[in-house]
């Protein structure tokens, strides 16, 4: 005999009445969608805090070694963007248990917004790391502000769309390998093609062409979020 | 909120019932329970807070009885209000009556209420090692009872 369920078996009151009543009229304080998001902030791993401040570290270390208006501000900055979105793609994709409380709050907001949650304050953390650093790659190379925030968000932008992608098929650390040499990929590529010498003779030509990668990869990540906010794409795993 | 406060209100409830097998003031009881704790706390979290509601339902419980010593009362069959009447069940139910108050607290609080170890130990006053103890011994004992009985 299983003493402990049968304890649980035997002592099964009746059910309660005036409950749904009670609880619905009960002037509880709930949780208000602020306190939620603020609360998924504690469930997002310190690395991905690491890794923004990293960007923004080596952005500030790039501008003082190249202390003349260079445009290796920019690549070195351009080239770390796309580390920054594999961060954020397996930071979205993914939900550490400790405790199963995020899964908790999932049963009462849904995982569309647990998820939407997260990406808002991602959102939020990576667009002050992009700014900062398009406004310091802005002042010190000489591309000037627009075309700095092109080329840092290009890279930034496309590996999301494709890391989001590939998280939505490939599970756990599979997934993290495979974005993570897609990111590598396309920061050397970055590096390679569109070097410096390169990109002052042809300035027309890589803005159109990084426009246009931009666009795409803005397409692309804005439809990865709507089918992760739909719900089709959202996987819980125990990836650590 | 970490847990629903459906699931919570059940547990309450359960508890309550257990302890004075009328359904009626049993729900009374958790409601008062809620009350008394909202009118102090904004949220319920695992922990310490669940070890304040047991503490406010176990002393309502206790002032339930104590009000109830003026009256006479009527000699009540243990098993009455549940839901189950299965011979097993009124054997388990009979074994749990006859353990002295802190064992009974104990595989209520743990096994019928389904409060963690930190919860429990919190809700009685006593360290997680004592109450791993008093949980051994008093599942021993029921072992013993239900032995002769089944």
């Amino acid at each position: 005999m299983n003493l402990k369920k049968e304890l649980y078996e035997a002592t099964e009151p009746p059910a309660p009445k005036d409950r749904d009543a009670f609880l619905k009229a009960l002037p509880y304080p709930k949780l208000t969608y602020p306190e939620f998001i603020l609360s998924q902030i504690g469930y997002i791993r310190k690395r991905m805090w690491a890794v923004s401040a990293a960007v923004l570290l080596v952005g500030l270390l790039a501008v003082c070694i190249f202390s003349e208006r260079s445009a290796t501000v920019l690549w070195v900055i351009s080239s770390l963007a796309p580390f920054l979105a594999v961060f954020t793609a397996a930071e979205i994709s993914r939900s550490s248990i400790f405790g199963m409380s995020e899964i908790e709050a999932g049963c009462r907001f849904s995982l569309s917004q647990l998820a939407g949650a997260r990406m808002l304050i991602l959102g939020v953390c990576n667009f002050a790391v992009i700014s900062v650093s398009t406004i310091i790659s802005g002042i010190f190379s000489p591309f000037g502000i627009a075309m700095s925030a092109l080329y840092i968000l290009t890279p930034y932008v496309c590996v999301c769309g494709i890391s989001l992608a590939v998280f939505g098929k490939v599970r756990g650390q599979d997934g993290v390998y495979i974005s993570g040499g897609i990111a590598l990929a396309v920061s050397v590529f970055g590096i390679v093609l569109f070097s410096e010498n390169k990109l002052q003779s042809s300035v027309c030509f890589a803005n159109s062409s990084e426009f246009l990668l931009c666009a795409a990869g803005t397409v692309l990540t804005a439809l990865q979020i709507k089918k992760i906010l739909s719900g089709k794409d959202i996987y819980y795993g125990t990836e650590n | 909120m970490a847990e629903d406060i459906k699931e919570i209100y059940d547990k309450v409830y359960r508890y309550c019932f257990f302890r004075v097998r009328n359904s009626s003031a049993a729900e009374d009881m958790t409601q008062e329970t809620f009350l008394r704790y909202f009118a102090q706390n904004k949220k319920i979290k695992h922990g310490e807070d669940m070890a304040y509601l047991y503490t406010i339902a176990k002393n309502l419980c206790a002032d339930h009885f104590r009000k109830k010593q003026t009256e006479q009362l009527s000699e009540d069959c243990p098993t009455e209000g549940f839901a189950d009447t299965s011979d097993t069940k009124v054997a388990v139910r009979a074994a749990l009556e006859k353990l002295d108050e802190r064992q009974s607290e104990v595989l209520l609080l743990r096994y019928i209420s389904g409060l963690s170890v930190n919860e429990a130990a919190k809700a009685m006053g006593i360290s997680r090692f004592a109450l791993h103890r008093l949980e051994q011994s008093a599942l021993a004992q029921m072992r013993k009872y239900l032995k002769g009985a089944l």
